[in-house]
């Protein structure tokens, strides 16, 4: 099988059910042959947006081009567009062959070809032998993988998916994601997914498109937005973030002072875009936290409120001077007498990488 | 009986034994005992010989049948209406089709009196079509009779259609949409297959409705068009034949029954169990 | 990109089906009982649609004593049947859905279709068929007959009404009821009864309107001498077509709707489900 792989590119795509705004002004790009994820809370217009790139919601105003042509005009049924529906909509009242060639019966294929081609997609979905079922009769593993089957039945030049995973079991998941991006990379077909797990989201994409409320937050690749999220709300989103509220003291090349809202002071090496007396929060991933004996400009006195092992690392909650909660999570040191509960103790920030955003945003 | 419950069920069980099944184990005695006719079947072997009262037995499941089709082609654009309309298409629509049970049958069969007859609207624009010479009526014909059965009973049809199609996932479709399926082929690989379950929930109850409709055959059809409710009331309340009469009611009971339990074993497909 | 002519064709037909014949078929549906609900203000002596001109003519004629003597006793002794019919179905099925939700699901599953079997079967067949049981024991036609066979043939709507809010009740309500201390009785009487009311009210008007409209069961079972209003109502449809039939049909869909708003209004469950 090959596939004429083709760029997508949504251009101000914006959408309202009946005067209720879902999605506004949202715009990216994916490569020929490349995985981008919609990533976003539920509610927040993913399969809004991926309708409209398949045609059954009108893309009004908004542009959607496909290999360099606007296909905004054309009907879902015209343009070309494989999709896995949410819950995978395979008809109840078709056997597997019946579902997967129901798009090849408008082609004129004669009987022949179409059981060619059957046969052929259920050995790339590796669900040979099951033609005779019915989707009832299926897994839910089974039936998503027939619901891709039908979808690349007619060679698409994209491929759309909508949460296929949510539906399944966590252990069943990570197989078929393994499965799914195999499958994608030998055909090499430009693919769109909709997820709200951002674990997925990283595993499976080479590219993210972060959606909140009806807009994009951010685009990148998984570690761009990890380590360099452009809002609070992507940072706190994608990987967990503690959050420290603070007040910035002083900001100049030479570098920032912020007051903590525990009353401590931070030093971080580097000039801060705020005002002095501007209200920011700070937000730290648990594995760019470190515990130590001793105070510094960048540590901030703790108090051990409860350790939980998780495979090799642990987990450790941490009660700041104010209350304040944060994760930290360091490798699992079987040598090191454990620590107490309760102790005092003294958490280094990383102040290179740590982040800092305005504290309006909300959290 | 130990079961707490016993005492509520009891009047109701009497009921049903005394006045239900015991009067049905009478009829059904009194069909293959009474009148004069020799053996055990005697008085059905008696009935069945004659040809006219066989053509009986098959106008009525044939009249049946009739008005189901007319009735499902008149059910089914209005259940895709239902289908593609917003909340208060859809709400209009269920309104409506619920709008004609307020009255009862014999109003209904009335309006139908009132259409079909030489004075009636129907006879109007039909002539003024040219499609009949002179004034006349449509009442007494079997054409005239289907279509007002087709009328009285179209929501037994359409309301279980709209039930099913209620519940029904959009994405079923969306997904057909995708895969190249245009409106008229969506309709009749998914929706209208999808919806057969209610379709032939609306076909018993219609069928069944149809041909033991006495009153709407009675005062539509008249003394030319016989069907067996007719002829029962005839055989009671005008020659005094009740043995024939009771061959009859389990004639009529056997015939649309037999119609009814086959579309009823259509529901069991394998590929029907499941959607609805 | 083109868009297929065929496409635009297909769809412009399909839309034509769905929205115009959909449309067309619904306003069939509803418009013979609206020209026929009309008819009754015809100011016309005969039943001539359109009417050539409005007036109340025939529904004072109703009110007229001497001109409409029969109809009037007509109609009281049908308000009597159906009174008693809902009374006697009240004693009979609203025990027994109680008891329905509280025996094992296997012995609801036996019980049920015998508790049913009186609504599907054609009701032409049963009134023969207690027609002729009540021949053998010596029992003449008579009013409490027709009630008996409405209990028969319509309490089922009761039971079933009833029986599907029975079987959603949770057991822990009346568990909680008596842990409170109250006796089986209040429990019954206070926690029950309220919970079943929607089923009760709903299966009061279904046996009600049953009870008015049906034809078939008085037709072999009422007293020669009896007059009763669905009988009424057929003889003047086969013969004389009186357009008082029309002002009849007129006061039997305002009483069902008042019925039905009536029961709406006591039942705030269903006037909540409505709103929603
Ligand atoms: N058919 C619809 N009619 C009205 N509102 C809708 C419809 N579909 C989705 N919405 C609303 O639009 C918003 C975005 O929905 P959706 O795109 O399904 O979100 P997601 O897929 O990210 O969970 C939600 O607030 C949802 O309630
Ligand atoms: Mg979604």
């Amino acid at each position: 099988m090959q596939t004429h792989s083709q760029a997508l590119t949504v251009n101000g795509l914006s959408h309202t059910y009946a005067g209720q705004p879902a999605v506004e002004g949202v715009s990216f790009h994916v490569a020929a042959g490349e995985i981008a994820a919609l990533l976003g809370p539920s509610g927040c217009g993913k399969s809004t947006v991926l309708r409209a790139i398949a045609g059954l919601l009108p893309a009004k105003p908004g542009v959607i081009s496909l290999g360099g042509r606007d296909i905004s005009p054309l009907p879902g049924r015209e343009r070309g567009i494989g999709m896995v529906f949410q819950n995978y909509a395979l008809f109840p009242h078709m056997t597997v062959a019946e579902n997967i060639a129901y798009p090849l019966s408008f082609r004129g294929w004669d009987r022949k070809r179409r059981q060619a081609r059957v046969e052929e997609l259920l050995a790339t979905v590796q669900l040979g032998g099951l033609e005779r079922r019915l989707p009832r009769q299926l897994s839910g593993g089974q039936q998503q993988r027939v619901a891709v089957a039908r979808a690349l039945a007619v060679d698409p030049a994209l491929l759309l998916l909508d949460e296929p995973f949510a539906a399944l079991d966590r252990a069943l998941r990570l197989d078929l994601q393994i499965e799914l991006v195999r499958l994608q990379q030998t055909l090499g077909i430009t693919t769109v997914i909709v997820t709200h797990d951002q674990e997925e989201a990283q595993a499976l994409a080479s590219q993210l498109v972060v959606m909140n409320r009806g807009h994009i937050e951010q685009t990148g690749t998984p570690a761009e937005i990890y380590d360099h999220p452009a809002s609070l709300f992507v940072n706190s989103f994608v990987g967990y973030a503690g959050k420290i509220r603070a007040v910035v003291e002083s900001a100049s090349a030479a570098g920032s002072t912020l007051k903590v809202s525990t009353g401590e002071t931070l030093r971080l090496p580097r000039e801060l875009r705020f005002a002095p007396g501007s209200p920011v929060v700070l937000t730290v991933r648990p594995e760019r936290l470190s515990i130590v004996d001793r105070p510094s400009d960048f540590t901030l006195a703790g108090r051990l409120l409860v350790s939980t092992p998780l495979g090799p690392d642990v987990i450790r909650s941490i009660a700041l001077a104010d209350g304040t909660e944060i994760k930290l999570t360091e490798p699992r040191d079987l040598r090191r007498s454990p620590l107490e509960s309760s102790a005092p103790l003294f958490i280094a920030l990383d102040v290179v990488n740590l982040h800092v955003f305005p504290a309006g945003e909300a959290l | 009986m130990k079961n707490p419950a016993f005492p509520f069920l009891l009047p109701m069980l009497l009921l049903s034994l005394g006045g239900f099944v015991a009067p049905m184990g009478v009829l059904a005695f009194y069909s293959l005992s009474a009148g004069g006719n020799p053996g055990l079947f005697g008085n059905y072997a008696a009935f069945l010989e004659d040809p006219f009262n066989l053509w009986i037995i098959v106008d009525t499941v044939t009249l049946g049948f009739k008005v189901v089709v007319v009735a499902t082609c008149l059910a089914v654009p209005i259940a895709m209406l239902y289908w593609h309309g917003g909340r208060r298409l859809r709400q209009t629509v269920v309104v409506l089709a619920l709008l004609p049970m307020l009255a009862s049958n014999i109003v209904r069969t009335f309006a139908w009196i009132v259409l079909l007859g030489r004075n009636g609207p129907l006879v109007a624009i039909a002539d003024a079509l040219g499609l009949i010479d002179g004034p006349r009526s449509f009442l007494l014909t079997e054409g005239g009779l289907v279509i007002a059965l087709a009328q009285i009973e179209l929501p037994l049809l359409l309301l279980p259609m709209i039930a099913v199609l209620s519940r029904m996932d959009r994405r079923l479709v969306e997904a057909a949409e995708m895969a190249g399926a245009g409106p008229w082929r969506i309709m009749f690989t998914i929706v209208l297959p999808l919806t057969l379950p209610g379709i032939i929930a609306g076909w018993i109850l219609t069928f069944a409705s149809a041909a033991t409709n006495f009153v709407t055959q009675a005062a539509i059809g008249g003394a030319r068009l016989i069907y067996l409710p007719q002829f029962l009331y005839r055989q009671v309340n005008i020659l005094f034949d009740w043995p024939t009469a009771s061959v009859v009611a389990f004639i009529l009971i056997i015939s649309t029954g037999s119609v009814i339990l086959a579309l009823a074993m259509l529901t069991r497909h394998p590929r029907l169990i499941g959607n609805a | 990109m083109r868009k297929s002519w065929t496409s635009h064709l297909s769809s412009i037909s399909y839309g034509l089906f769905v929205y115009g014949l959909g449309a067309l078929f619904l306003g069939f549906m509803v418009v013979p009982v609206l020209i026929s609900l009309s008819m009754s203000f015809t100011s016309g002596q005969t039943l001539k649609f359109p009417p050539p001109g409005l007036s109340l003519r025939w529904y004072a004629a109703l009110l007229d004593p001497v001109q409409s003597e029969i109809v009037q006793q007509a109609a009281w002794n049908t308000l009597q049947i159906a009174v008693f019919a809902v009374l006697a179905s009240l004693v009979f099925a609203v025990p027994a859905a109680f008891g329905m939700a509280r025996i094992s699901a296997r012995r609801a599953n036996a019980l049920e279709p015998l508790f049913l079997a009186p609504m599907v079967l054609p009701s032409l067949v049963y009134g023969l068929a207690l027609l002729i049981a009540a021949n053998l024991m010596h029992i003449s036609p008579s009013i409490w007959l027709v009630v008996l066979a409405n209990v028969v043939v319509f309490g089922p709507l009761m039971f079933r009404a009833t029986s599907s809010i029975a079987q959603q009740l949770d057991p822990s309500l009346e568990d909680a009821s008596s842990l409170l201390g109250a006796s089986r009785w209040s429990t019954f009487r206070r926690v029950t009864l309220p919970l079943l009311a929607p089923g009760i009210y709903a299966g009061m008007f279904l046996v009600f309107i049953q009870s008015i409209e049906n034809v078939s069961l008085p037709l072999f079972l009422a007293p020669a001498g009896t007059t009763i209003l669905p009988l009424e109502m057929f003889a003047m449809l086969q013969d004389s077509l009186d357009p008082r039939i029309a002002a009849i049909s007129g006061v039997l869909i305002a009483i069902t709707v008042l019925v039905l708003v009536a029961v709406q209004r006591l039942t705030p469950f269903l006037r909540d489900q409505g709103r929603s």
